[in-house]
């Protein structure tokens, strides 16, 4: 049988601009404040698992994980970078719960890293671009932002979703960014604003879209014998992990409005945790583009079916609201370093549950993070909780 | 403007095996893995599902500028994606015809909305 999963250490680097730091050193950075915090002895630790996506084409650097467990003081341990475009990072944190989970490992170092900003538009939407069935879609010069807007017209023809409904995402995740330390890009903003930026593509504008940027998460997780510090008051359990994948192909998806590969997720998780959608105070999802976040927040159950931009327009979604979504800002404000993403999202959840996190929700005993890949290709859905 | 041609057909691929139609021809049929495939001709019209244009291009694609994207339902029922000669209130459900275009690779669909009627 599987036994439990705990967090026992986080670390991150802010996300953002780190144009003169290289991508391992943000790595180590992240790690060494993981490894710190747990507190458990660098022998105990089984293994590294890092999520990365475009090290190779942006950065000339493969082989990440040895690299940083190496500059960490982890040596002859198995060590393995996690690739699955946007979803590289909670696939890392999932392999390494599953290797405690089995009792192969005690403890392991889960670490994500991108660095981004130094490449020019073209640079990075090519490189992103190697996340797409490059023999079917990639060929017509579909890009990401390019999915996000067909999803967005889909969604609003279906469901009467309008610009106003999708600009309350952005208005949202960009005022909580603003209070969390780790956030690129918080901004108090206004529709006008959002309405009068630049077209990126249709109807997908610049504040629709996640900012590029560097960064690094690192998380060490644990059996619960490893656990044995006051100061790891309270115990952050993982309640599920799930790993699903979807179709890469645009033209593979029957619905533009849902990713087959997120409702998965969710379903299993949701039955490995015993608890319903009812039951979580915070998600931290993917939103990679503003209308993603009403698409995730509906198919995660959260937001019944096509009310996901109503949502966002009533307040729903909010601090105050039914179900806080992104309290961290989000990937829209907080920053999307690919691999880090799924890793930071973890991190984020693990602050909330301690009850130390700057926009804490109040009283938050249950997070779930949701980290997406591709065209919807990789998905994994987490639940943590916090025990008493 | 762009030179353009209505098409009477678009060829797909059809698994001798599950009869399984693919816009591309594939190493292995994903449904039964069989491995021979025939060219077959559809009808080269359809429904528009969605649009969109692209204004920042990968690499292969910077020469263009700004160009359109669509996924098109096909009259048979494959959903394919292309590129799309658009309109500005071209909408989703509206009727489209594969085209062939002066200049543009024939290996990508391109479609044109069909006058409303």
């Amino acid at each position: 049988m599987m036994r439990p999963v705990y967090v026992a250490g986080t670390g991150s680097t802010r996300f953002g601009k780190h144009v003169n730091t290289p991508i391992e050193a943000l790595a180590v950075d992240a790690g060494a404040q993981a490894l710190l915090q747990s507190g458990i002895d660098r022998q105990r630790v089984g293994a590294v698992y890092l999520g990365n996506f475009i090290s190779g084409p942006l950065n000339g650097k493969e082989v990440l994980a040895g690299l940083v467990a190496e500059q960490l003081g982890l040596t002859g341990i198995p060590c393995t970078k996690v690739e699955g475009a946007c979803a590289s990072g909670g696939i890392a944190f999932r392999h390494a719960c599953l290797m405690v989970a089995t009792g192969l490992c005690d403890a392991v170092l889960v670490v994500g890293v991108e660095t981004m900003t130094h490449a020019s538009t073209t640079e990075m939407t090519t490189a992103l671009n190697c996340a797409m069935d490059n023999e079917y879609d990639g060929m017509s010069g579909l890009t990401f932002p390019g999915l996000f807007g067909l999803a967005w017209r889909a969604h609003a023809q279906q469901y009467g979703t309008t610009r106003e409904d999708i600009a309350a995402v952005v208005i949202k995740n960009k005022a909580h960014g603003l209070k969390n330390p780790l956030a690129q890009m918080g901004a108090d903003l206004s529709l006008a604003q959002v309405c009068a930026s630049a077209m990126i593509a249709d109807p997908l504008q610049l504040f629709d879209c996640c900012p590029p940027s560097d960064g690094a998460a690192a998380v060490v997780v644990c059996a619960k014998e490893m656990l044995n510090s006051p100061q790891r008051q309270p115990l952050i359990r993982v309640m599920a992990s799930a790993q699903t994948s979807g179709s890469a192909r645009v033209s593979q998806h029957p619905d533009l409005c849902t990713f087959e590969a997120t409702v998965l997720a969710a379903q299993q998780a949701y039955q490995q945790s015993g608890l319903q959608a009812r039951d979580i105070d915070l998600v931290e999802l993917h939103d990679c583009f503003s209308i993603a976040e009403i698409i995730d927040s509906e198919d995660l159950g959260l937001v019944p079916r096509g009310e996901g931009g109503r949502w966002a327009a009533q307040g729903r979604t909010g601090m105050q609201g039914d179900i806080v979504i992104n309290p961290s800002g989000g990937l829209l404000a907080k920053g999307h370093p690919v691999g880090a993403t799924g890793v930071g999202q973890i991190v984020e959840v693990v602050l909330q549950l301690r009850g130390e996190h700057a926009n804490q929700v109040a009283g938050a005993t249950t997070g779930m993070t949701h980290n997406l890949g591709g065209t919807g290709v990789a998905c994994t859905v987490h639940i943590l909780g916090r025990e008493a | 403007m762009t030179l353009h041609s209505p098409l009477s057909a678009l060829t797909v691929f059809q698994c001798h095996d599950c009869q399984t139609l693919t816009q591309r021809s594939p190493m292995v049929c994903a449904r039964c893995w069989g491995r021979q495939f025939s060219a077959v001709s559809v009808a080269a019209t359809g429904t528009l599902a969605s649009w969109t244009t692209i204004r920042k291009p990968p690499l292969r694609f910077k020469s263009e500028g700004h160009y359109q994207v669509g996924v098109v339902d096909l009259d048979n029922g494959m959903r394919i994606s292309g590129r799309l000669l658009n309109e500005a209130n071209d909408q989703a459900g509206d009727r489209v015809q594969a085209v062939a275009v002066v200049g543009m690779p024939t290996d990508i669909p391109v479609f044109k909305v069909t006058p409303h009627g």
